[in-house]
């Protein structure tokens, strides 16, 4: 089987990071119903499960990719079950998140690991979020929930760095096996 | 692969605990006197203030959304709200200078403000 279509398009590439983002989507709407259970009055508070994927598909596919599916997660999320507010808080956290990407995964790889890259992306992805709605809210008062969204950042960044150790290199392993099994080569970016 | 845990997450981890308590005990290290709350209208740039130190209930409206404040003993907090998520209801009251209750939906923000701010925004 061919890895690249008529046009060029590396179909494997499409076909993980199309599968990439149903899941990241999926984990997104859970987190979306979750937070009324486990009681946590922060406006915007994520447990950021759907951010494992989008560093997966950084590490794992290309940063590339991953910003593609960072972006058509937010908007499609936005879409469907959010407003014009949210939609903007989301895309604004995840810039920082990004950003956050490129520094802890890339610039600062030779000290910080998995776990440091979660937890600093979620401290970025906070900072986001709050600029966002102090810009959008006229005042600065949202600051007063900077010390619990930096708390939430680091407990919950240091569950998804975990949950990245664990999944990242199975995903490696598998895309590795589906490729060498279909005998395509596949394009390292 | 990489390496479970290296010196800069311990370091980056250290230092975002530092920073939350040190914002969160902040006001109480700078024992600022709070008697009054502020409603700021988002949309509209509105701000009103109401005394603190008078029991009492106020309906705030803005965006077609209905909040309920209730203050008590020097605290305010939302008792109801029209809003989808009701994040406002659920938080914890407010008392200490600098401390706020955000509505996004509503685009409402109540925040409690020092005697020393009230007194600079009226000379300034």
């Amino acid at each position: 089987m061919r890895s690249r279509d008529d046009h060029g398009v590396d179909i494997y590439r499409l076909c993980l990071d199309g599968m990439l983002l149903g899941a990241a989507l999926l984990l997104s709407y859970l987190e979306a119903i979750l937070p009324p259970l486990l009681w946590i009055p922060l406006p915007g508070f994520k447990l950021g499960l759907c951010n494992v994927l989008i560093t997966v598909a950084f590490l794992a596919v290309s940063p590339r990719d991953a910003a593609a599916i960072s972006l058509c997660r937010i908007l499609l999320m936005g879409w469907l079950f959010g407003n014009g507010m949210s939609l903007i808080f989301s895309l604004c956290g995840g810039i920082c998140a990004y950003v956050g990407l490129w520094l802890f995964a890339v610039a600062g790889k030779r000290w910080f690991g998995l776990i440091g890259v979660s937890v600093g992306c979620a401290a970025l992805h906070q900072l986001g979020q709050l600029g966002a709605a102090c810009v959008l809210l006229r005042t600065n008062a949202v600051y007063s929930y900077l010390p619990a969204l930096l708390l939430s950042a680091l407990i919950f960044g240091t569950v998804t760095g975990i949950l990245l150790q664990l999944f990242l290199p199975r995903f490696e392993q598998i895309k590795r096996k589906w490729m060498k099994r279909d005998g395509a080569t596949y394009v390292e970016r | 692969m990489r390496q479970y845990l290296k010196i800069g997450d311990l370091v980056l981890m250290s230092f975002l605990l530092a920073l939350a308590a040190a914002l969160m005990f902040l006001p109480w290290l700078r024992g600022e006197e709070a008697n009054t709350f502020e409603v700021v209208y988002a949309r509209t740039g509105v701000v009103e203030s109401y005394p603190l130190d008078t029991d009492g209930e106020y309906v705030i409206v803005s965006e077609e959304t209905e909040l309920c404040v209730s203050v008590s003993a020097g605290a305010v907090r939302v008792i109801s709200s029209d809003c989808r998520d009701r994040i406002c209801v659920q938080s914890h009251e407010i008392s200490q200078a600098g401390q706020s209750i955000v509505c996004a939906p509503a685009g409402i923000v109540i925040r409690i403000v020092s005697e020393e701010a009230v007194s600079d925004a009226i000379s300034g």
